[in-house]
């Protein structure tokens, strides 16, 4: 399950990491008033973010500066009209802009090959890790946390020097890297990312220099759901197809494709393979349906549900074309 | 000759007095699999399989008292985990979870435990293993239906369920029998891998051809792919992929079927695999004639 940055954002928060001080709108004048409460405290500038469950809202106008309370009300209420990806944007995050130093990568993950949560941290933030991964896997520092321990502190220090941190910096950065293996572990995510983990100038602090956690992404393993009930009350099932949302809340594994012929198979591995042969015969799947392998016939009818749930789709998806 | 299943089996059966756990349990003694134990926390002292056999409350209990050296794990998703553990930490070398929906974390502090006593791990989420026997008996541990098999000596080794049915049925009904048919499990975490299962088909005098079975996601296929180029160019290896029509970041039932970015893709698979000199099918069905193409003959 994913989740917004502005949720992630508290996840953070409440393991006490460094977050900026933001707040959610959904509104241009509750974005106002966040926005009025920082210029009170000497914030140069805002930064008002479209909260979507897709990439890119940067690039699709998703993510606007504002120097005053005005601009932000009008910028938050351009934000808010947009639709990023189809999907249309119903929140805001309203936070200080920072003055950014650097930009570091960090994120603890489940990671299959060394079937443990590895950390992975790189001195090249703001970039997409793969990309990064791509140009320069050297760039890439790694450690595979301990099964049962955690993050030890002598890992969390490997992965600071490793991408060139010293001083009060690098103890930041160890608390956060801890910090992050232990949400991870207590909250079942199999993803914390901190991209971009900012260096921004503290002129308070010996160093004159601070981490903070900017932007977080963070999902969670969906078999641990039922045990954080209040995590799973964090799902925007807006975002959700609402055909595949029935069929979440039905305990069905069913994705709707574009296709026009129905596929409703026992176990997920004969279920793609369908898929791939109805392809190959020419045809076009109109959706991924997995029973289970041991299905009886209450999940039979439970199906057939779905199924007309997505005849449902299609017709109003039609309809849809001939307005237009 | 086989792997990790076979007539020296003996398994407690975690879970036994379930509903699951009982119906395959009984399932797997009528197929000729040697149940000695069950276990269910509070239960010892009861027996199970119309009275035939008897139940502890721990798996310790039970290997002291039965002998029993492999489990097989039908406890719910919640506990299945710790149940993974307690047989590790009770002496059983071999242990099969069945049980889907394990969180993950979870996984990753058993299969620590698991390493840590020197036991080897399949699935979670796995449908488990079967070594046919004549007359239709043999060993199996999991819910792997019986009636597919035929005796031989092609190994098997599957991401999938009821898929790799599917691709042992029509092997069987080519005539083409299975020295051990494994299914290693779906999830992103699992025990053995593809690779280990590799290894065990080498060392098996008795498996003269391999067929694998794998899906999108991860990158297990790649990595046995590349061993195999190494260490199995004597044997005839065939190999299916499913999710070629897979749209990118769904998860495609399974927990570890998901492409991700430039990772996970069918095409991948299927290139490393005929890299390292699998002959791969379109089709579950075709992997039969494939296997002869590749060099095995029936005997």
């Amino acid at each position: 399950m994913k989740i917004h940055e502005a949720e992630a954002r508290e996840l953070l928060a409440r393991a006490g990491l460094p977050v900026p001080d933001a707040d959610v709108a959904t509104t241009a004048a509750a974005a106002r008033a966040i926005a009025e409460r920082l210029f009170a405290k000497g914030v140069p500038q805002v930064v008002i973010k479209a909260q979507v469950l897709v990439g890119g809202r940067g690039k699709a106008g998703g993510v606007k500066l504002a120097a005053s309370a005005a601009e932000a009300e009008t910028t938050a209420a351009a934000i808010l009209a947009l639709t990023i990806k189809d999907l249309p944007v119903r929140r805001v995050l309203v936070a200080p802009a920072s003055t950014i130093v650097r930009e570091i990568y960090l994120a603890a993950l489940i990671d299959r090959t060394t079937r443990g949560v590895l950390v992975m941290a790189s001195a090249a933030g703001g970039m997409e890790i793969e990309e990064v991964a791509a140009k320069d896997p050297s760039a890439i520092v790694r450690e595979v946390a301990h099964p049962h321990g955690g993050l030890l502190p002598f890992q969390a220090r490997r992965l600071g020097f490793g991408i060139g941190l010293r001083g009060e910096l690098l103890k930041q950065f160890c608390a956060i890297a801890t910090g992050l293996v232990k949400i991870a572990r207590e909250s079942d995510a199999d993803l914390v990312e901190v991209n971009p983990l900012a260096v921004v100038p503290a002129p308070e602090l010996s160093g004159g220099e601070r981490l903070i956690c900017l932007d977080a992404k963070v999902t969670f393993d969906d078999s641990a759901l039922d045990r954080h009930p209040d995590l799973a009350a964090w799902r925007d099932a807006d975002s959700e197809d609402p055909i595949d949302r029935e069929a979440r809340e039905q305990g069905i594994s069913y994705i709707r494709l574009d296709g026009s012929i129905g596929c409703m198979v026992n176990g997920a591995g004969l279920a793609m393979t369908t898929l791939d042969l109805v392809t190959r015969a020419g045809g076009t799947p109109a959706n991924f349906l997995d029973i289970g392998g041991g299905a009886r016939a209450e999940a039979h009818r439970a199906d057939g549900r779905a199924h007309r749930w997505h005849e449902c789709g299609r017709g109003r998806r039609t309809s849809t074309r001939r307005r237009i | 000759m086989s792997i990790l299943v076979d007539q020296h089996t003996r398994l407690v059966v975690q879970g036994l007095t379930g509903r699951e756990g009982g119906f395959h349990a009984g399932q797997m003694a009528a197929y000729g699999t040697k149940i000695v134990a069950g276990v269910t926390p509070g239960r010892g002292g009861e027996f199970g399989l119309d009275g035939t056999v008897p139940v502890f409350d721990t798996v310790r209990e039970a290997v002291e008292k039965t002998g029993a050296n492999t489990s097989c794990i039908f406890v719910p998703a919640a506990g299945a985990a710790d149940a993974i553990a307690e047989a590790a930490a009770s002496g059983i070398k071999t242990i099969f979870c069945i049980t889907e929906g394990i969180p993950v974390h979870d996984m990753v502090g058993a299969l620590a435990v698991v390493k840590q006593y020197g036991a080897r791990l399949i699935g979670p989420n796995c449908p488990g293993a079967t070594t046919p026997g004549l007359n239709g008996l043999g060993a199996k541990i999991g819910i792997i239906p019986a009636s597919i098999h035929l005796p031989g000596d092609v190994g098997v080794v599957s991401r999938s369920g009821t898929l790799t049915y599917e691709a042992v049925q029509s092997m069987t009904d080519a005539g083409i029998g299975q020295s051990t048919c494994l299914g290693i499990g779906g999830d992103p975490i699992i025990g053995t891998t593809f690779r280990d299962a590799l290894e065990l088909f080498a060392a098996d005098p008795a498996t003269r051809a391999l067929v694998l079975i794998g899906e999108i996601g991860g990158s297990a296929e790649e990595e046995a792919a590349a061993w195999a180029g190494e260490h199995l160019k004597h044997l005839p290896r065939v190999a299916f992929i499913a999710g070629r029509a897979a749209p990118e970041g769904r998860r495609m039932g399974h927990a570890g079927a998901i492409v991700s970015g430039a990772s996970g893709r069918a095409s991948d698979k299927i290139a490393a695999l005929e890299a390292a000199g699998f002959k791969v099918a379109g089709s579950p069905t075709e992997l039969p004639r494939l296997l002869i193409e590749a060099g095995y003959t029936k005997r």
